[in-house]
């Protein structure tokens, strides 16, 4: 399946910003299952530089200057990217959670090595006792690894309620895991930290998903938003994608843009700005479209 | 240990010192003295206790008049401690630094390969020499370092370790310090203080000089530039002026020639980072930071947004400029390093420790997990940035606490055998009595050589054996003497100029944060000048309560002043509006309150307190002197404020008028003439004139009788210091044409309003403009033109007018429009050039 995406960001400042320094992560990854065909900058004003780099994890990061004095900054990006179904797993002969965790902490091989970051503390996910009881349930003793991380995803999917604009990027994990309520975002959180807790490696997966309109209605053009979700390291297999806000394993829906341990090793856009007044308003809107059919 | 009794002492300092069980620098535990501290002693005791004394007082006035115990910051007395200088210093032989110094260089080649390898190949993590989780749950671990290109000048420039010596005589590493490596500006300062005070002893025990390590640090900073330069550009990035050791920043700044400045004097455009003067942008090669990791970049490294520069690390990346230390050095501070120092070592050298680290177990490891819990009693443990807990000390309760968080996140916690640093004896108020001592060692490094300091910071722990935070300049410091086998040439304790290159930011180019306090250091200097002079006329004057001896226009007169004296002050009511006249006729309150306190915000108080603060945070540009005698006028002040009335005040108040032309002359003989010694003038003359014109509107828009004014015409020139001048030039009686060409309108009497519009504008014109506009059509050098216009046509004869009101109302139009243009124009001033937004970081695009 092949998307254009455009995710727009509009930022309004109460008084001019005089410059301003910006990282995006906006780039799209290439992936076993997914190739970008083109992608383009539309940034308002035009920044005095744009340069391109790899960050830890390899997703590709771009970092802009805007050194002329204004109101508003707009930034937009939109790229072309074919998605292919990921390929099945081999669910029968899973080896139990408690083997994965001692292949996990003992190997010191480059994969195992690289995976030990995605097994500890990030900055907004902290192992901890409630989160580990919280996971529990889905891995009782000897249950094979994926049927417990596929019954981790099932519960947080009917335990948490979405609901929007009622956490923020600072609100803690143990408040959320109170609540019971947030975003994606929130609920990869929640996942990863439930697993790290457990002595399982999980990252946090930033990227877009195709949500198609109700039948007989007609699509509406940036009414969706950027998605989050987490994926976790099945030694000998790779990293499994799971996405707990809407209870699937992404297949080809699902668009990734970048991986981290956190959202913040990951945010789409992030900038320093100097002047601007007041907190400015910020406008997103994302439009996953299908190529080829209008 | 008894105490030791050693005859062959003349005046025995020492009969009474008995150090406890342990290693004691000084003395073999049999009471002999250990070589090197004989020649010392011996002088000691010939200077005796009284003349010890003398010396003492002079080493504390020294390190007050230089401003090291000063911290403006702290208003409660209780948490002001002092700084100070113990007069005996710690003692190294030569064959035990040579020893010293080796193991340094060891550790600091060990200290750079495992940088360099934790951000890139991470070959101690592959091959198990490193658990991990050591490094990758560690906060200092910041992935955005990962990948930076390798600096010419090496990652770790300078280096801070602090050492101790324990029982058994050998040294252990107690600590590393990579991203601020503080305390060499501290080590410098005592030196150059004992060099004052005990030359000879320095000279005849051939003590090594501390100025090769600053040398080779100065060259080590300009060989970091990414790319070959020949006049690189350095400056040094403080938090500012709030940080505790801010001083140390200055001085260090000052020492080298480096331009101080904080986060916001340097932006980043275009991947390269600049320095954002008066007169533009200029470009900078190196940045010596004095800020941790994760204030550096607020868009890559924290999110805290105040101290850092937004694209630093952009910088670093596209080789524009080098950090130094390098970015991501937090990591090597996380103590648990500590415990694995000896297999890095021999992983990277293949070679033993020369300093041994005191015996550390990280608690993730959960071999050394089971040994701490089975040995807590013995042990101190420490969780992740947080105080020692001796685990023989808690108890029943807290010791089960402590376990269960050990067994839960075993990685947060190390466990170190508890120590006892040896003890080293010090001149305390009691006598000479031990101390345990920290040693601060300092070093500095390029790829080829690694120069350690040939000295030191020694600290002093009396009573307690546990060494309190560095980030707190407090308690007792020594000198420290590293002895060498040869003579020394003493060569004055500067840096070789021939070696350094040119300081670039020194005339010209200074920031715009600079020139903003230095304009500001002038005005509230000239502000609390010119109210003492006031002050110290009605001081003079015979005070209101005594009014049987003066009636009509002179009470009037009087009235005046003392209204003038609340309105050139804007500390109404005061002596102005309902209730005034009750006031004045008993002033003393009023007096007290304007001169003392700290609530009244056009008083005294504030004007001094506003003029600290602002040369605190321009420490740096200004001199010894000048800073001595800043440190004069705040104890000149507290002694004001000391007394009961304002009757015993008037010494006090002439004293600090005096002290004030000091300064006002060493502004003018010392400064260079450039834009820093402008905006301090500005300041200056900016203040006096509307001083000089608030005071005439106060006094002299009613027209009082002959008496009554030739009363007040006395009191203005003496207020204005221009009696003399006056008298000299009119030889006739005080008469109000004459004062007002004198003070309002002559351009030759310095005092004068002309004179200060006159320097201001030539100032003006010599300000950096951004095109080739003329200055007077700049918009502060319109204001200036019109308001020297104004005056310049204004006639004596229409000014002393008096109109039907009885009021002067030719004079009060010309001082009311003076009064509208002079605050427009320090506001353009302000505009054009002191302009800072500040900075916030936004997240966006996700929610």
């Amino acid at each position: 399946m092949a998307y254009q995406i455009s995710h727009l960001s509009r930022y309004a400042f109460s008084e001019p910003v005089t410059i301003s320094h910006n990282l995006a992560w906006l780039h799209p990854r290439n992936t076993s299952h997914q190739t970008v065909l083109h992608a383009q900058w539309a940034i308002q004003p035009t920044p005095a530089m744009i340069l391109e780099r790899r960050d830890v994890y390899d997703n590709r990061v771009h970092y802009f200057e805007v050194l002329e004095p204004h109101r508003t900054l707009s930034v937009e990006y939109v790229s072309q990217v074919e998605v292919t179904p990921p390929p099945p797993l081999p669910a029968t002969c899973s080896p139990s959670w408690e083997e994965v965790r001692t292949l996990l902490n003992t190997a010191q091989d480059t994969e195992k090595l690289w995976a030990q970051q995605f097994l500890l503390d990030s900055p907004l996910v902290r192992r901890t006792p409630a989160l580990a009881r919280y996971a529990a349930p889905s891995f009782p003793a000897r249950r094979p690894f994926f049927a417990g991380v596929l019954d981790l995803m099932g519960r947080i999917h009917d335990d948490f309620e979405y609901m929007p604009n009622i956490t923020t990027v600072s609100t803690p994990l143990e408040e959320i895991l109170k609540k019971r309520q947030g975003v994606c975002q929130d609920f990869a959180h929640i996942a990863i930290g439930a697993l790290r807790s457990l002595g399982l490696a999980a990252r946090y997966v930033s990227g877009y998903l195709e949500t198609l309109p109700p039948p007989g209605e007609p699509r509406m053009i940036g009414a969706d938003a950027s998605h989050a979700w987490f994926a976790t390291l099945f030694p000998g297999v790779g990293w499994i994608d799971l996405d707990p806000t809407n209870n699937v394993l992404p297949r080809d829906q699902h668009i990734t843009l970048a991986w981290g341990r956190d959202y913040t090793d990951v945010p789409p856009l992030k900038g320093v700005v100097f002047g601007g007044g007041r907190q400015p308003l910020l406008e997103v809107q994302v439009d996953v479209m299908r190529l080829g059919q209008h | 240990m008894e105490p030791i009794s050693n005859s062959s002492l003349p005046d025995n300092l020492l009969r009474e010192y008995a150090p406890p069980p342990g290693y004691d620098e000084a003395f073999h535990p049999d009471g002999r003295l250990r070589p090197g501290w004989q020649s010392l002693i011996t002088h000691m005791n010939l200077l005796g206790n009284a003349r010890l004394e003398v010396l003492r007082q002079h080493a504390r006035q020294l390190l007050r008049e230089n401003g090291i115990t000063y911290n403006l910051f702290q208003s409660d007395p209780d948490t002001v401690r002092s700084w100070e200088l113990d007069l005996l210093p710690l003692i190294i032989t030569e064959a035990d630094w040579l020893h010293l110094e080796k193991g340094l260089k060891q550790r600091h080649q060990v200290l750079e390969r495992l940088l360099e390898d934790l951000y890139g190949a991470q070959e101690v993590l592959r091959n198990g020499i490193l658990p991990p989780a050591l490094i990758f749950a560690h906060p200092g671990y910041l992935r955005s370092c990962c990948g930076l290109p390798y600096p010419p000048g090496g990652l770790l420039p300078w280096w801070a370790a602090d050492l101790v010596r324990t029982d058994q005589g050998t040294f252990q590493i107690l600590g590393d310090h990579l991203q601020s490596p503080t305390g060499s500006g501290y080590a410098l300062e005592n030196r150059q203080i004992m060099f004052r005070l005990l030359r000879h002893p320095l000279n005849n025990n051939h003590v090594r000089l501390l100025m090769p390590f600053f040398s080779a640090l100065r060259n080590h900073l300009n060989e970091s530039t990414p790319w070959p330069r020949g006049d690189p550009q350095v400056v040094l990035l403080t938090p500012g002026p709030r940080d505790k050791l801010y001083f140390e920043h200055a001085f260090l700044a000052n020492y080298l020639g480096l331009t101080l400045v904080q986060g916001e004097d340097l932006t980043v455009r275009g991947g390269r980072v600049y320095l954002k003067t008066l007169d533009g942008l200029h470009a900078v090669d190196v940045v010596l930071r004095l800020l941790n990791d994760n204030l550096c970049d607020p868009l890559e490294l924290g999110e805290e947004a105040s101290f850092g520069v937004a694209g630093l690390l952009q910088a670093v990346l596209s080789k524009q400029v080098a950090v130094v230390n390098h970015p991501g050095a937090a990591i090597l501070e996380n103590q648990a390093l500590l415990g694995y120092f000896a297999s890095l070592c021999r992983h990277y050298l293949e070679e033993d420790p020369l300093i041994p680290v005191i015996p550390t177990w990280w608690c993730g490891d959960p071999a050394s997990l089971e040994r701490v819990l089975d040995e807590l009693d013995k042990l101190v443990i420490q969780e992740h940035a947080k105080p020692l807990r001796h685990g023989g000390e808690l108890s029943g309760l807290d010791r089960q606490k402590m376990i269960q968080k050990l067994v839960a996140r075993p990685q947060d916690f190390i466990a170190q055998t508890p120590i006892t640093p040896s003890t080293v004896p010090v001149m305390t108020a009691a006598g000479i009595r031990p101390g345990h001592v920290i040693l601060r060692t300092f070093a500095t490094a390029n790829k080829q050589e690694v120069e350690v300091m040939a000295g030191g910071l020694a600290r002093v722990l009396i009573g307690s054996r546990q060494a309190p935070a560095f980030s707190d300049p407090a308690g007792i410091t020594k000198d420290v003497w590293v002895l060498s086998g040869n003579p020394i040439a003493i060569r004055p304790n500067r840096l070789p100029l021939e070696r350094l290159s040119e300081p670039s930011f020194f005339t010209g180019e200074i920031s715009s944060r600079t020139a903003e306090n230095l304009f500001w250091v002038g005005r509230y200097a000239e502000r609390t000048e010119n109210t003492l002079r006031l002050l110290k006329v009605l001081l003079l004057l015979p005070r209101p309560e005594g009014m049987d001896v003066w009636e009509g226009e002179e009470q009037e007169a009087l009235r005046l002043l003392y209204q003038a004296l609340t309105l050139v002050t804007a500390t109404q009511p005061g002596f102005v509006g309902e209730g005034a006249a009750a006031r004045f006729l008993n002033p003393e309150r009023e007096l007290l309150v304007l001169i003392r306190s700290p609530d009244c915000s056009g008083g005294v108080h504030a004007a001094v307190h506003a003029l600290a603060l602002a040369a605190h945070r321009v420490r740096e540009r200004l001199s010894n002197d000048t800073w001595r005698v800043l440190n004069q006028v705040l104890e000149l002040y507290q002694r004001l404020c000391s007394q009961k009335s304002t009757a015993d005040m008037v010494g006090e108040v002439e004293g600090l008028i005096t002290t004030f032309a000091a300064l006002a002359g060493l502004a003018g003989e010392n400064m260079t003439r450039g834009l820093g010694w402008r905006f301090f003038d500005l300041g200056r003359r900016v203040e006096r004139a509307i001083f000089v014109l608030e005071l005439l509107r106060a006094t002299l828009v009613p027209a009082l009788a002959p008496e009554g004014e030739r009363l007040l015409l006395d009191a203005l020139l003496n207020v204005s210091d221009s009696g003399i001048t006056y008298r000299r030039r009119y030889r006739t009686n005080l008469a109000i044409k004459p004062f007002f060409e004198l003070i309002l309108l002559d351009e030759s009497n310095p005092r004068s309003l002309a004179s200060q519009l006159a320097i201001i504008e030539q100032h003006v014109a010599a300000l950096p403009r951004r095109s080739a506009i003329p200055p007077h059509r700049t918009p502060s050098g319109r204001i200036i033109l019109e308001t020297i216009g104004t005056l310049r046509l204004s006639e004596t004869e229409l000014l002393s007018a008096v109109g039907d009101n009885g009021e002067r109302t030719n004079l009060a139009n010309l001082l009311e429009r003076c009064h509208v243009l002079l605050p427009l124009f320090s506001m353009e001033l302000a505009n054009a050039f002191f302009q800072h937004a500040s900075s916030r970081t936004l997240r966006g695009g996700a929610r």
